[in-house]
């Protein structure tokens, strides 16, 4: 086990930079998500910690041990990729002796390592199957169990849940988690989605464009984004954003106020869904666009007069059809404010 | 549901077999017609002594033919030479196909155009490729002759001799077959996730290991299937082999197609020909089935 350090790491294809300059600290034990739309740089970055391409610039340290041109097998590190990727014609025995086949292990040592990984996943029965006899789940235990027999450094995940249906998801997330938790294990998670990020990680480091938007722990990156490019990509269903302006300690964009105490000028207003209001009267006017109802709670999308739309949760029980008007507003204790090259310039206290 | 007859009154009706028979019908009469027919006449004709001077006549004779050839020399050596010839055109051709789509698989400029240029000696006719590598590699002609009077020697250097007949045979058949086998391994390579050579990497497989554990499993199938399809190929090959070397020098390249067409439309001992032509059919058939029970059947069960 151990810290991994990134110091302005930058990747570059061609013309085409990849990964700009990033530095990110990840704790001995971490479970740090990598969270970012396709083509962020967040698997380049995953890579290069691997070992599996070589950072045009900068440094990677495992403690403090510099294995920026280190090939990926002495960094002693286990990658689990998109759907579970295994050997297609070996066994799932086959396919987990392959990741102690290079090292000096004697064989009782060997056996006991896959023995442990084997009763930790329950994958007993499985050992003998083609991978192409097993389930996405199975699959998945068996590449997992893959990598813990190495006792790896850190485990570099690549979107490993991505290929699985929803239900199989949201069983083996927390799987995952657990696992983790029992290891102790540094693991770095890749992830394009948000529900994973902030369900798994001990902290999420959100990427755009090669570059590190916001790092924290779920609830910072939720509650207080720096970006309005967090702001819009974490939550779900996601937050409003609502281009206005400040002035006289009111924040305006069209027909909506809301008393705010910022600096005067041009800014974004964002408000999570759950803090939008249905009001009798004195709010911004909409009609209901489309109802989604979700059992728990019914996701309301309005259109105001300049056709933006917004969403709101309201009770299960609310009653409305499309087209119908109706009024809302932003709870003013909850809205937070985004200037576009600053960031946040406005929050709640909490 | 409409149409459906409740079975009294019906006098005849076609059971589900006569039915299908009934629809097979023209394809069995074809089949009849262009497998069947000849093969038993050849049959027919291998127990038979066919005469032509002085009056066209067959007599009966057995199993002589046959037995004639027990005791044949260039029998023996047709088949030697067939052997020789089939596995060093299968080695050739699934090498050279093999080299040639780990070639395209790789990330280069025009691809599409690539392919096209490699793809073309395969839509060389076999008679064609032959009259060419017989000029590549006579001595007159030949490349070998040019690069060795460019260092100097004197004399031309052939490679249509007994030695190395069969070599330039099989060379020239291994030209013509690769491409093929090439487009269908690439269709395998194109298949294969990159993130398999990561995981090689991080689990330190040599590139030789990678090779064999990530790159040829899914390849594996399609060998096998063409090295049945050339080894097939390459025993019944007449046309290319009359045309380069004309079963010479000598009997140096007579395969047992080359025997067969001499004794049958040189010697008009039509009789033995079509006896020694059904041990080359079961020299076809028999080597296919080996090949499946050796290791066809062990890639079918993946």
């Amino acid at each position: 086990m151990a810290g991994i350090r990134l110091e302005q790491l930058k990747k570059s294809f061609g013309t085409f930079t990849a990964v700009q300059g990033l530095d990110l600290d990840i704790t001995d034990g971490e479970f740090l998500v990598l969270l970012g739309p396709s083509g962020c740089g967040k698997t380049t970055t995953l890579n290069c910690i691997a070992g599996l391409e070589t950072p045009s610039a900068g440094r990677i340290l495992f403690d403090d041990r510099d294995v920026t041109g280190d090939p990926p097998h002495s960094r002693n590190i286990a990658m689990v990729f998109q759907s579970a990727l295994l050997y297609p014609h070996m066994t799932a025995r086959a396919n987990i002796e392959a990741s102690l086949r290079r090292s000096d292990l004697t064989p009782e040592e060997r056996r006991r390592r896959i023995d442990d990984a084997v009763a930790m996943l329950e994958i007993g029965d499985l050992l003998d199957k083609l991978p192409s006899a097993m389930s996405g789940g199975q699959r998945q235990r068996v590449a997992t169990a893959k990598a813990i027999v190495r006792q790896p450094t850190a485990f570099l995940l690549d979107e490993p849940l991505s290929a699985l249906d929803a239900a199989l998801r949201m069983t083996l997330r927390a799987e995952i988690v657990n696992l983790q938790k029992r290891l102790g294990s540094t693991t770095v998670f890749v992830t394009h989605d948000q529900v994973e990020a902030m369900t798994m990680g001990d902290r999420i480091a959100v990427m755009n464009g090669g570059r590190l938007e916001q790092i924290g722990t779920p609830s910072e990156i939720y509650e207080r984004p720096q970006s309005l490019f967090v702001a819009g990509f974490v939550g779900s269903p996601p937050m409003n954003l609502i281009q206005g302006e400040v002035a006289d300690g009111m924040f305006v964009a069209g027909e909506l106020k809301v008393p705010l105490a910022a600096a005067p000028g041009p800014v974004t207003l964002g408000v999570r869904p759950q803090h939008l209001h249905v009001r009798a009267e004195g709010a911004l006017p909409c009609t209901i666009f489309a109802l989604e109802r979700l059992g728990r709670e019914t996701v309301l999308i309005v259109e105001d007069a300049a056709r933006n739309r917004l969403r709101l949760l309201v009770d299960p029980e609310f009653q409305g059809r499309v087209g119908d008007p109706l009024q809302i507003a932003p709870d003013p204790a909850r809205c937070l404010l985004f200037d576009g090259a600053k960031g946040l310039i406005h929050a709640p206290r909490n | 549901m409409a149409g459906q007859v409740t079975g009294a009154g019906r006098t005849s009706e076609l059971s589900n077999l006569q039915f299908a028979l009934l629809m097979a019908l023209p394809v069995l009469l074809f089949l009849v017609l262009v497998v069947a027919y000849p093969l038993g006449y050849a049959l027919w004709m291998s127990f038979q002594q066919i005469v032509f001077f002085g009056g066209y006549r067959t007599n009966f004779v057995g199993l002589a033919n046959y037995a004639t050839m027990l005791g044949d020399d260039k029998f023996w050596w047709s088949i030697w030479v067939t052997i020789r010839f089939t596995v060093e055109s299968v080695v050739l051709a699934m090498a050279i196909g093999l080299a040639l789509a780990l070639l395209l698989n790789r990330p280069m400029r025009w691809p599409g155009l690539v392919r096209t240029i490699v793809m073309l000696p395969w839509c060389v006719s076999l008679y064609g490729t032959g009259i060419m590598f017989s000029y590549l590699a006579t001595g007159q002609t030949g490349f070998a002759t040019a690069i060795a009077f460019f260092f100097g020697a004197d004399r031309p250097v052939s490679f249509v001799n007994r030695q190395w007949v069969i070599e330039v045979l099989a060379i020239g058949n291994a030209w013509n077959m690769a491409p093929l086998v090439a487009f269908f391994l690439l269709a395998n390579l194109k298949t294969i996730p990159t993130r398999l050579y990561d995981l090689a990497a991080i689990d330190r497989m040599s590139p030789l290991e990678t090779f064999w554990n990530v790159t040829l499993p899914p390849l594996r199938f399609t060998l096998f299937v063409f090295t049945c399809i050339t080894t097939v190929l390459s025993m019944k090959l007449f046309d290319f082999i009359f045309v380069l070397s004309g079963g010479g020098p000598g009997t140096a390249s007579a395969v047992m197609t080359y025997q067969i067409y001499k004794i049958s439309f040189r010697d008009l001992n039509l009789g033995y020909g079509a006896a020694q032509s059904f041990v080359l059919l079961f020299l076809i058939v028999g080597s296919t089935m080996t090949l499946y029970a050796l290791w066809g059947r062990r890639e079918a069960e993946r």
